[in-house]
């Protein structure tokens, strides 16, 4: 039995650093699982690509589809008055389940048109709201004003009589909600087990050097400030500080960012950011109708009626929505901690700007308003020059190699971006949130 | 080329560093992987699976230890959960109730190492995973049992019966390298 040790320290000690070639096939079998997996990384990025394109070609849309030129008219405005009702009553559509998951329940809301909010006075919404109670009760249904509506169904206003009660709804207006949504189930992230999955990040702080890729996209709000850069201005400002407020933007972009020594970064890319504002066109002396057309069968035959609801004077009724395309280009430095998953940086820098489009109208003098590509002289600049930004960014890391981050921004752009002939000097900060994700390459 | 310029290489996804990489330790790895496979083929399949693992995660090598040392546990826990896949049994034979026969001690330094490499791949599979795990990569009883899902004791049965199994083949090697020779078992 003594000799037994030895035996293997013998074998262990023989075999532990023997070599013997492999067949060929196998490194064959590894390159081909390397090229799989590089073709994947390039779909993987290729989707994201896409993705980031989506979602610009999606805010063009979204934010671009009141865009200068398409100007509301009279009567387009409207307000939506939704009365919560929800039926108890076992019906089929009702849905009980577990106790995290909200019971389906039918709701009852009425929408009615108009041309502003400030149309139905309190004296108005009474009988709409006595109505909508009555409907309640005539379709054995109790009021439930915890719930939203979401998912509408137009009904035959015949199946409720309470409708003849409404004297200044449109009758196709009644909508009724089939069904409410139910509260998802709550989600169980999967926890790291001690001991493992500990190594999610690249040992960044170990290889020196890494660079790492972003791709993003998010809202952005504008900060605007007018200041009267001329005597004659004085008239222009008042009435362009009236008529334009500043609305939701988006901006999307890519940037590189190379990190030494596991912490400190430099970064540069180029992102598209567009501002946006509304403006909003009064004149003294507009007249705006408000009027209701329905359709009754009348004689064996259906006829369509117009009442005139109201009317109202020299108020607000036109809109446009401008917009600015800004290119830029950063240099950022910044700093980044990380724990396991999570972490978080600090960057900020300068970059170059580019307003390199605009669209919509503004007042070029007071009470006239143009197109502001036909203003002169410009109110907006082509080179807006450069700008500071500082970010705050928390990400999270997926895998070794992918982060998924949110980004707030603040972006103060140094130099006013009117020409300085233009009466009016005006100075712009933009603020927003990236929300995107990150790929290392090492 | 030094290994870290290897690794940094791999980590960049260039293939001619991974080639590199493969190279050096390609040889080692096989060996490692035929002392746990059944067949030459087997442990082909497994080489081919570890090194796909071992790019896809040098990552997580953080330059603390040997890197071929991480390599060769990567190969190794390559090789275990390709055989716990398997769900391997224990095999019973009876070994345990012999007595230990004594082994000359020539008797391993006469055979090569492509000899040995056989030897061991002759060995019934549950014997062989613990021979390889404690005998030449160095763990204990203590890590086997948790690493396989069984108790301390079988894996210290397993290792005797291993060990009694090897000293048979080997005095049978003996004898009939030596016919005329008597050594007295």
């Amino acid at each position: 039995m003594e000799g037994m040790p030895d035996l293997e320290a013998l074998i262990a000690r023989r075999l532990r650093h023997t070599a013997v070639d492999p067949p060929a096939q196998v490194w064959v079998g590894v390159e081909a699982a390397l090229r799989r997996r590089r073709r994947k990384a390039f779909a993987w990025w290729m989707a994201a690509t896409m993705f980031s394109s989506i979602g610009i070609a999606a805010g063009i849309w979204f934010f671009g589809r009141d865009a200068a030129g398409s100007t509301r008219s009279p009567g387009q405005d409207w307000v939506r008055m939704h009365v919560p009702l929800a039926a108890p009553k076992p019906s089929d559509d009702v849905v009980s389940g577990a106790s995290d998951v909200a019971s389906s329940k039918r709701q009852v809301a009425l929408e009615a048109r108009s041309a502003a909010p400030a149309y139905f006075p309190e004296q108005t919404l009474a009988p709409l709201k006595g109505a909508a109670s009555s409907l309640a009760e005539e379709s054995e249904v109790t009021v439930d004003p915890s719930h939203t509506v979401i998912d509408e169904e137009q009904v035959p206003t015949a199946q409720f009589p309470a409708l003849q009660m409404l004297p200044v709804l449109e009758t196709p207006c009644l909508v009724l909600d089939k069904s409410l949504p139910a509260v998802p189930a709550r989600v169980r992230h999967k926890p790291i087990r001690p001991g493992r999955n500990t190594h999610l990040c690249y040992p960044f702080k170990e290889l020196g050097r890494v660079w790492m890729l972003d791709a993003w996209a998010g809202p952005t709000f504008s900060d605007k400030h007018l200041e009267v850069g001329q005597p004659s201005g004085n008239a222009l400002l008042t009435a362009r500080t009236n008529s334009e407020k500043q609305d939701l933007g988006f901006h999307a972009g890519l940037r590189a960012t190379v990190l030494s020594q596991g912490r400190f970064m430099a970064r540069s890319g180029l992102s598209y950011e567009q501002f946006a504002e509304r403006f909003v066109q009064s004149s003294p002396n507009s007249v705006e109708l408000i009027i209701r057309q329905r359709t009754e069968w009348s004689d064996n035959k259906w006829i369509t009626v117009v009442d005139t609801l109201g009317l109202r004077y020299g108020d607000a009724y036109t809109q446009t929505y401008n917009r600015f395309g800004l290119l830029d280009v950063p240099l950022e430095a910044g700093m980044e901690w990380r724990g396991k998953r999570a972490g978080f940086s600090v960057h900020a820098g300068l970059s170059a700007n580019l307003l390199f489009w605009q669209s919509g109208r503004m007042y070029a003098d007071p009470g006239t308003p143009a197109d502001i590509g036909e203003i002169e002289p410009r109110p907006f600049r082509g080179r807006v020059g450069f700008s500071g930004v500082a970010a705050l960014q928390g990400f999270y890391h997926l895998d070794t190699r992918t982060r998924l981050f949110v980004e707030p921004y603040y972006r103060h752009i140094f130099r006013p971006v009117s020409d300085p002939q233009y009466p009016i000097v005006q100075r712009y900060n933009l603020m927003g949130l990236r929300i995107g994700v990150t790929r290392a390459f090492l | 080329m030094t290994e870290r310029e290897l690794i940094e290489g791999c980590l960049r996804g260039s293939a001619l560093h991974q080639r590199a990489l493969y190279d050096r330790f390609s040889g080692k790895m096989y060996a490692v992987c035929i002392r746990y496979a059944k067949t030459p083929s087997d442990a082909a399949d497994l080489l081919q699976e570890g090194f796909i693992k071992v790019f896809g995660k040098i990552g997580q090598y953080h330059y603390q230890g040997s890197f071929e040392g991480w390599i060769r546990r990567v190969m190794v826990n390559t090789c275990l959960r390709a055989y716990q896949r398997q769900r391997f049994e224990m095999e019973q034979s009876g070994l345990e109730s012999l007595p230990d026969p004594s082994v000359p001690p020539d008797a391993v330094s006469n055979l090569s190492e492509v000899d040995l490499l056989g030897l061991i791949a002759q060995l019934p599979e549950g014997y062989r995973l613990v021979f390889n795990l404690v005998a030449i990569e160095g763990y204990t009883h203590a890590e086997v049992a948790e690493i396989l899902g069984i108790q301390e004791g079988t894996s210290r049965s397993q290792l005797t019966k291993a060990r009694r199994w090897l000293a048979e083949q080997l005095l049978l090697l003996e004898k009939n390298d030596h016919p005329g020779s008597d050594r007295g078992f």
